[in-house]
């Protein structure tokens, strides 16, 4: 589904964020990238609004070449969500929501009533049907990330590449939105997830990234790369692991010094 | 109270207020009379008032504040920000420097309009070309604003110099004129050009209205859904610029309107463009022709309609930002 291969990235030529980049995310895949402050994870989403960020290797989607998609065709099959975005305007969360349309609808489209009750029924599977009147001014960082979830998941996108979805959100919703994650790849949709957690793709079983300004990327299993090892030499901090609970999930913790 | 109904009222608003603008003035007139001239009758006095001096003057007051409210709620939009007025490339400075000039050479009207507006364009040209040597396209939207601010301070430079050295002191009234704006010489020749150029953009925007409510959520946000932001950006401006162009060379410089009438539709209607464009295009109307209706009815002596938009603008964005402000426009991280 997404392919980059031996990817190098950066907003100057000469000064890449990360070279050599390899991982393809297959159908109902989910991909987590992790990496310490600046080292290029959310730069990584920004290659697909500036392509000229691309300074080498190959990005495919269902095989083809992401530069060879217009604009609108690009979107129609993945979605960005941003890690920072900021509203003026007092849109209603369904107004807002219908924005993500706008790949399908182009420049002098209008969404009918076929966008409306489908974003409606997004709306209702995050379990923020109620919200539909609100004004996104009003809203909390954390309700503003639901949100824009929703955005990225009206048309039937194959991909999400969301950017610290996970950062805002309250405990509730944190199980809440790995259940929509689960869901959407269950249906074959793939995910990027670029978060700071790193239990986040051990409760996700899925693949991880980890980057740094410093050492080369690492990329595998969550189970063979988010393991106290790789985690203290990527992020220069002393890390344990806890197994529990019914699922004998792995879990990861700070050893913090009190 | 939905969209149509509310709209349906602002209009029939507007209607009652051209009753009054006709009949209002100097020469008295009553609706009757009114009535009677538009179905073929009236006295000769009552025909030439209405049809020759204040029906075209009334036309191009609505045409002129729906013209300049569309293009301040569309720049607003592709902007993102709700402080950006018609004029901020310098379209107002530049068209009020060409007039000057051409005042100044001692041309005719028509002379006057085509130097207003190619100075207009000119200076939204040199602010856009100032972006595109100084600005990456990252905050280039930042760059565009600080660039019209500047061509603004350099086109006024010239019309105050023009002002202090003018040899030629009679062309004065007719600079101020331009300078504070005024009704008083529209025609209906005139509102041959004006009307179809309104007519035809204000479509045009309306028809664009998702893709506006799209990049009023930042360009970013919009790229990211496949807007080609910076081509409507500069599409948009292109069109606003054309508009602005053409009223400002024609009536003079009137502010305000642009800025505050799409606070005010917001307030009123909604945010969404394909209610907003047609709500501030009547509420513009409406402002602008109420204005200058008290201009010509104030006083024994008219009262230039900019001023008039100023001293009652200026206090009603400071009633707009206190009481709404807070509430409709935050920031989320």
């Amino acid at each position: 589904m997404l392919e980059f291969k031996n990817v190098s990235y950066g907003w100057k030529a000469n000064e890449p964020l990360q070279k050599g980049i390899d991982f393809h995310l297959q159908r109902s895949g989910i991909l987590a990238v992790l990496g310490s402050n600046g080292c290029g994870k959310s730069s990584l989403m920004s290659i697909f609004t500036n392509p000229d960020m691309l300074l080498g290797g190959t990005i495919l989607i269902d095989g083809r070449n992401f530069r060879d998609f217009s604009g609108r065709k690009l979107f129609s099959v993945m979605s960005l969500v941003a890690q920072n975005s900021s509203v003026v305007y007092p849109y209603t969360v369904l107004e807002f929501v219908l924005t993500g349309w706008f790949p399908w609808l182009g420049i002098m489209g209008v969404p009918g009533k076929r966008e409306i009750s489908s974003t409606e029924d997004v709306l209702n599977r995050i379990g923020i049907g109620d919200w539909s009147n609100r004004l996104i001014t009003t809203l909390s960082g954390g309700e503003f990330k639901l949100v824009q979830l929703a955005r990225a998941m009206v048309g039937e996108r194959k991909i999400l590449i969301l950017d610290e979805i996970d950062s805002a959100l309250d405990f509730a919703n944190q199980i809440k939105l790995t259940d929509i994650l689960c869901s959407f790849a269950e249906k074959g949709g793939s995910i990027v997830l670029i978060t700071h957690n790193p239990n986040l793709p051990l409760v996700l079983r899925s693949d991880a990234l980890i980057m740094s300004k410093s050492i080369p990327f690492i990329y595998g299993s969550a189970e063979e790369v988010i393991v106290p090892d790789i985690l203290e030499k990527y992020f220069n901090v002393r890390v344990g692991q806890i197994t529990g609970g019914d699922t004998g999930c792995r879990q990861i913790m700070p050893l913090m010094h009190l | 109270m939905n969209f149509a109904v509310r709209l349906g009222f602002l209009t029939a608003v507007l209607f009652a207020v051209g009753v009054l603008y006709l009949g209002m003035g100097s020469y008295s007139i009553s609706f009757t009379e009114i009535l009677n001239i538009f179905l073929g009758g009236g006295s000769e006095d009552a025909r030439m008032v209405i049809l020759d001096i204040r029906l075209p003057r009334l036309l191009g007051a609505v045409c002129t504040g729906a013209a300049l409210s569309l293009c301040g709620a569309v720049m607003q939009s592709i902007f993102n920000n709700p402080l950006v007025s018609p004029d901020i490339l310098g379209v107002s400075s530049g068209a009020a420097c060409g007039a000057s000039v051409a005042l100044i050479c001692g041309c005719g009207s028509a002379a006057v309009f085509a130097c207003a507006f190619g100075f207009g364009i000119s200076a939204v040209l040199a602010a856009v070309l100032i972006t595109a040597i100084a600005g990456s396209e990252h905050g280039s939207l930042l760059v565009l604003v600080l660039a019209g601010i500047v061509v603004s301070a350099f086109f006024s430079g010239i019309v105050e110099m023009i002002c202090a050295f003018n040899p030629r002191a009679d062309e004065f009234p007719s600079i101020l004129f331009f300078l504070f704006g005024s009704m008083t010489r529209i025609t209906f020749d005139d509102l041959l050009i004006l009307a179809p150029v309104l007519g035809i953009a204000s479509f045009l925007l309306w028809k664009m209205g998702y893709a506006l409510d799209v990049i009023s959520l930042g360009e970013d946000d919009a790229a990211r859904l496949g807007v080609p932001a910076v081509r409507l950006r500069y599409a948009v401006i292109a069109v606003c610029s054309i508009i602005c162009g053409v009223y400002i060379a024609k009536v003079g410089m009137i502010g305000w309107i642009g800025l505050i009438i799409p606070h005010m539709a917001r307030m009123i209607i909604g945010v969404r463009h394909r209610m907003l464009i047609p709500s501030s295009m009547i509420l513009g109307a409406l402002f602008l022709l109420g204005v200058d209706l008290l201009c010509r009815n104030l006083f024994t002596y008219e009262i230039p309609v900019g001023i008039v938009t100023s001293l009652i603008g200026a206090p009603v964005f400071v009633l707009i930002l206190c009481r709404n402000f807070g509430r409709l426009h935050r920031a989320r991280v």
